[in-house]
């Protein structure tokens, strides 16, 4: 997994608001621009479509595993 | 998962050993600090992670449940050890440092260390063929081992400003990865010898233990944990992700930067937890695809999808 670009989407849907306006309109279009793998674009899907429910990342309840205290 | 039988059972398995050990009544007293903290089986975790996985992955490749739980038994004190020496390394809080001070918890966690692989030294006794015992413990060693060098560079990197969100992931599958990549293992193998299928069980609880580690860092990231990551600018996904959109915005270079964003006002940004989550996610989805795997080599995957529920 690289996740150079990942991280370059993320940035840009947090720093660029006509990418994350494009985006949560239509993040198929909108992640076209990068080179992505199956599951990269499904994650970024993910969370694009999570932005379109507010200004705020609703990150929704993180269940840990506790593996770790 | 397992039945409540298997952990209680776990729990007797914990309690055997360490009263059967030499230990004197205050060291004894200080490994139970360690075994009883949240979180951990005899704390009343309920289900308790690390017994949860091995005892899963046994019920999942067929073992006997007396095999199972005196792995899962043994997982957890050699976790329990390896959270103290972690919490001494890192110099975050700990409850075992605290009660008897940072010598008498590093004695603490080593004789916890050694009385892991004496569980599996012993798991003839649970029904392992004798000529098998000795893969146990030299799994468990190799992991070990595997996972000080993760720990290591872990270490190493809190001081270097330029690591990538790549190297900080890597040396989670380094070290949270293969203590989780063990314990799967080390379960399945009171069920199959086959390799490919161990391999698999191996992949499976590397991405668990990736996932676990990456929760763990965004809730450490955060301003009021308990850890120090946020005061030693640890090298974790998302205090990275957050320093280098600092370094954007402002137009410095990361060795510019303070490596202690504890000390600005800023918690860590929504960015920075989007990351990780998207990270998470991508983990999440190749653990899918290994309980397919496992799955078309016919083992019984129901155990296994809770655990990634």
């Amino acid at each position: 997994m690289d996740l150079r670009t990942v991280e370059t989407v993320v940035r840009r849907l947090f720093t660029d608001a006509e990418f994350r306006a494009r985006a949560i309109e239509d993040s198929a279009a909108a992640l076209s621009e990068y080179r992505l793998g199956a599951a990269e674009h499904a994650a970024l899907s993910k969370l694009c479509l999570q932005l379109a429910s507010g200004p705020k990342l609703n990150a929704g309840p993180v269940k840990p595993m506790g593996f770790w205290t | 998962m397992c039945s409540e039988e298997c952990y209680l059972e776990t729990e007797r398995h914990l309690h055997e050993a360490i009263q059967r050990a030499a230990f004197p009544e205050t060291l004894r007293e200080l490994v139970y600090v360690s075994l009883c903290q949240p979180g951990k089986l005899l704390g009343g975790a309920s289900p308790a992670p690390w017994p949860s996985l091995v005892l899963a992955c046994a019920a999942a490749a067929g073992g006997a449940t007396r095999a199972g739980v005196q792995v899962a038994a043994a997982v957890e004190v050699f976790m329990a050890a390896a959270d103290v020496l972690d919490d001494l390394e890192d110099g975050d809080e700990s409850r075992v440092v605290a009660a008897a001070g940072p010598a008498q918890a590093l004695n603490a966690a080593t004789a916890m260390l050694v009385l892991s692989f004496e569980l599996l030294s012993s798991l003839a006794d649970a029904g392992i063929p004798h000529h098998r015992v000795p893969i146990f413990t030299r799994v468990l060693a190799q992991g070990s081992l595997t996972a000080a060098g993760g720990q290591h560079l872990d270490l190493a990197a809190g001081q270097d400003s330029r690591s990538s969100l790549s190297q900080a992931l890597s040396i989670a599958r380094t070290k949270a990865g293969t203590l989780a990549a063990t314990a799967s293992r080390l379960g399945a193998m009171t069920g199959t010898e086959n390799p490919t299928v161990l391999a698999l069980y191996e992949s499976l609880g590397q991405k668990l233990g990736i996932i676990g580690q990456l929760q763990n860092d965004i809730k450490d990231a955060k301003r009021g944990s308990s850890k120090t990551d946020r005061v030693r600018g640890k090298n974790t996904i998302p205090l990275l992700f957050d320093l280098a959109l600092t370094c954007v915005s402002c137009g410095a270079d990361r060795d510019d930067k303070p490596r202690t964003p504890g000390t600005t006002e800023d918690d860590v940004s929504d960015a920075a937890t989007a990351m990780t989550l998207v990270t998470i996610d991508l983990e999440r989805m190749a653990a899918l695809s290994i309980l397919d795997q496992l799955a078309s080599h016919g083992q019984n995957i129901d155990p296994l999808t809770r655990l990634l529920d």
